[in-house]
């Protein structure tokens, strides 16, 4: 159907079209070589009957099909083209149809006046009836029709052209409505998505990168006409951590998999192997901040990227100049297939979001690595006062999240256990060089600097607002479930819970090593203490759990350690002795 | 000093929103406003009134808005009227192409309409216009 047939069978016409038939007129339309368009289907609201029949009498007539052809080729040289008769009492009045200011036709008004039953073409126009009509049938039927007066023609013609200038203006105006409230409702999708990006650069975020990118593809392709949006980051392993050569994408990638990893916090894909190379060759020619269209159907310089699935559009994700990542769009749909600036712009914006989101996230990382790097150093130098317990808090914080982790907390309480793990011993750095290394047996007055350790341990972290919640564990350590434990002489579950993890994982540690006062205990040995210990010295509830633990990493970082300790131990002959030890 | 007469600027784009809104934030502002649905369209009402300066779109039927400034360039009434495009083009105009007409500023959608109101308001402040210099 052209424009000008759908611009006739709009709605709007058809009502026009009836009401002026009520006014014993008829509209017919027809393009601009003067060919009458078929009428659209009559709907059930038209009246039927004798109306039905005056619309086909002339619809039908050969005479009125000719005559519409001649007034069309007058029309048409006219600047404003005026009504003709066609016979006597048969009157044609042009209405021009405008399709985006150009003329595709007319609405022609076809109006009889009584005087056309005298007239003698009126015998004419039966004959000239497709199939043939009774001149006297018709007659009869015509001059039961409401017909006008020859006298009223010029201003019946006059407002029925003024109605349709009216309908013309209230599509115009129904159009630019509706035109208005599409890009009305795309204007809230497009700051919606930038919302949704802004909140979602808060912290809680940093620690999930993949998942902030994920977010903003997802937004992105709700919002724009694309097949498919994604995120190429560079390999930079330095900068983006664990995103370093990842790919992230919504919708359908050309040759692309999900990745199937058990660990869920893994958001990103699996390219094919050339368009891994191919999207990495591209990331090293992109400019920070120059957007680039690759259309390998219509540039020749671009058919390499025929693989990635027609069109796409590239907006590079830079920091300090560098670029460290992509957003790719590709699949465009919809009416207009090629870029716009909208898509730009909003996909530079998320660009610059998520550009920042990375540096943060980094700034973040970073932040957090420096925070457990230095609470290592801190520990593992008071661990190398004592040659023997060489590696043991880093050893104790991975028994602790392990055993965190076994009985269900949550990916960041467990962090925590870590922490409190790492730093339960701190406090040794206040009990004298001469009592942690004595060789024998210790004196009253020497064991109770040890039995002091977890007091100052707590002294020494209690003004750190970060470490609030893990000072129980500290401070905790050495109780035992019958309340025979120091300093406070806690029992059960007045025990706070991070005590108990590490008291388990101290203990365990403690009797796999070898000490000044004693040699290593072997594996079985030290479950079977722990075992018959829980209930007493430990948890009854943990200490089953923690004997079922997966040892493997735990015996690798005692080899580890014991490689690093080897040449102190030979410049320093070890001596044997008794319990200082916890235990 | 001249009394301030109401400046004329003519807003031609296809798409009726911008056309809605630009003449809405323009007339707010005190400007008297044209408006067109095409390049051709545009022309004549350029030709005829002589506005005192004209926002076009880029993409349109009939006459493009590069087309548009390109022949209002050739005619001596119309060749000095400043004239800011609006384009909704992924990728930048060649600037031999704005060059050949008297286009001031190209600004990519979406745009900001207070920020257009302002680019008249500077554009129109920095240069005599051809109807104040007729006047």
């Amino acid at each position: 159907m052209d424009l000008h047939a759908s611009l006739w069978a709009s709605d709007r016409h058809q009502v026009l079209r009836r009401r002026v038939r009520e006014a014993g007129l008829l509209l017919i339309s027809c393009n601009e070589q003067g060919r009458v368009l078929p009428s659209a289907t009559r709907s059930s609201s038209d009246a039927g009957g004798a109306a039905d029949w005056f619309e086909d009498f002339f619809r039908s007539s050969g005479f009125v099909h000719r005559a519409i052809k001649k007034a069309v080729e007058i029309w048409t040289t006219q600047d404003q083209p005026a009504p003709i008769a066609a016979a006597p009492g048969l009157w044609l009045a042009p209405i021009p149809l405008v399709v985006r200011r150009r003329r595709c036709g007319f609405a022609v008004i076809i109006a009889p006046t009584e005087q056309l039953l005298e007239s003698e073409h009126f015998s004419a126009i039966c004959r000239s009836v497709k199939g043939g009509a009774d001149e006297r049938v018709c007659r009869s039927l015509l001059a039961q029709a409401s017909l006008c007066m020859e006298c009223d023609v010029a201003r019946l013609i006059a407002l029925v052209t003024y109605l349709h200038e009216d309908q013309v203006h209230l599509s115009a105006d129904e159009q630019a409505m509706e035109s208005t409230g599409q890009q009305l409702a795309e204007s809230y999708e497009e700051i919606n998505l930038l919302y949704t990006i802004i909140q979602n650069m808060t912290a809680p975020g940093m620690q999930q990168p993949a998942r902030f990118i994920r977010t903003a593809c997802q937004e992105l392709l709700g919002t724009l006409p694309y097949g498919w949006i994604g995120v190429r980051l560079a390999e930079d392993p330095e900068r983006l951590k664990a995103l370093s050569g990842k790919f992230i994408a919504e919708g359908q990638v050309p040759g692309a998999c999900e990745t199937s990893s058990d660990d869920s916090s893994d958001d990103s894909m699996r390219l094919p192997a050339r368009l891994m190379v191919l999207t990495e060759a591209l990331l090293k020619q992109l400019l920070p901040d120059t957007a680039v269209v690759l259309d390998p159907q219509s540039n020749p310089a671009h058919a390499m990227y025929a693989s990635l699935g027609g069109a796409v559009l590239i907006q590079p994700i830079s920091s300090d100049g560098r670029v460290v990542g992509m957003f790719i769009a590709g699949n465009k749909h919809g009416s207009d297939s090629a870029v716009s600036s909208v898509d730009m712009k909003l996909l530079n914006a998320t660009a610059s979001h998520t550009a920042i989101f990375l540096e943060n996230a980094a700034l973040y990382d970073d932040l957090n690595a420096m925070f457990l790097g230095t609470l290592e150093a801190l520990t593992a130098s008071i661990d190398a006062k004592d040659r023997y317990t060489c590696g043991h808090s880093r050893r104790v914080a991975h028994l602790t999240q392990q055993l965190a982790r076994a009985v269900g907390m949550s990916p960041e309480q467990v962090k925590r256990m870590h922490i409190a793990g790492l730093v339960h011993d701190v406090g040794k750095i206040g009990v004298p060089e001469h009592v942690l290394l004595k060789p024998g047996k210790l004196t009253d007055e020497e064991f109770a600097w040890i039995r002091r350790h977890p007091e100052m341990g707590h002294r020494i972290l209690k003004d750190i607002p970060q470490l609030k919640d893990i000072l129980p564990g500290v401070l905790y350590h050495h109780e035992r479930w019958d309340g025979r434990g120091y300093p406070a002489g806690l029992a059960g579950e007045d025990i706070p819970f991070v005590a108990r993890v590490i008291g388990l994982a101290d203990s365990f540690d403690a009797m796999s090593s070898t000490r000044t006062y004693r040699c290593a205990m072997d594996r079985k040995s030290v479950l079977d203490e722990i075992r018959r210990c829980g209930g007493a010295q430990f948890d009854p509830e943990l200490a089953p759990i923690f004997v079922s633990l997966d040892f493997t990493e735990y015996d690798r970082m005692v080899r580890e350690h014991k490689a690093a300790a080897g040449p102190l131990m030979q410049l320093t002959p070890g001596s044997k002795s008794t319990g200082k030890e916890a235990a | 000093m001249m009394a301030e007469c109401s400046r004329r600027v003519l807003v031609i784009d296809d798409e009726a929103h911008i056309v809605q809104v630009l003449s809405l934030k323009l007339r707010n502002a005190g400007y008297e406003v044209l408006t067109a649905s095409d390049g051709e369209e545009g022309y004549e009402i350029a030709r005829k009134s002589i506005p005192d300066l004209i926002i076009t779109d880029f993409q349109m039927p009939y006459m493009t808005g590069l087309e548009l400034c390109q022949a209002l360039a050739k005619e001596t009434a119309t060749a000095n009227i400043p004239i800011l495009m609006l384009t909704a083009r992924g990728y930048a105009l060649d600037d031999e192409d704005i060059a050949l007409g008297n286009i001031r500023d190209v600004l990519s959608k979406p745009f900001s309409p207070r920020s257009i109101v302002q680019l008249v308001e500077q554009t129109l402040g920095s240069s005599g216009t051809p109807r104040e210099k007729a006047a």
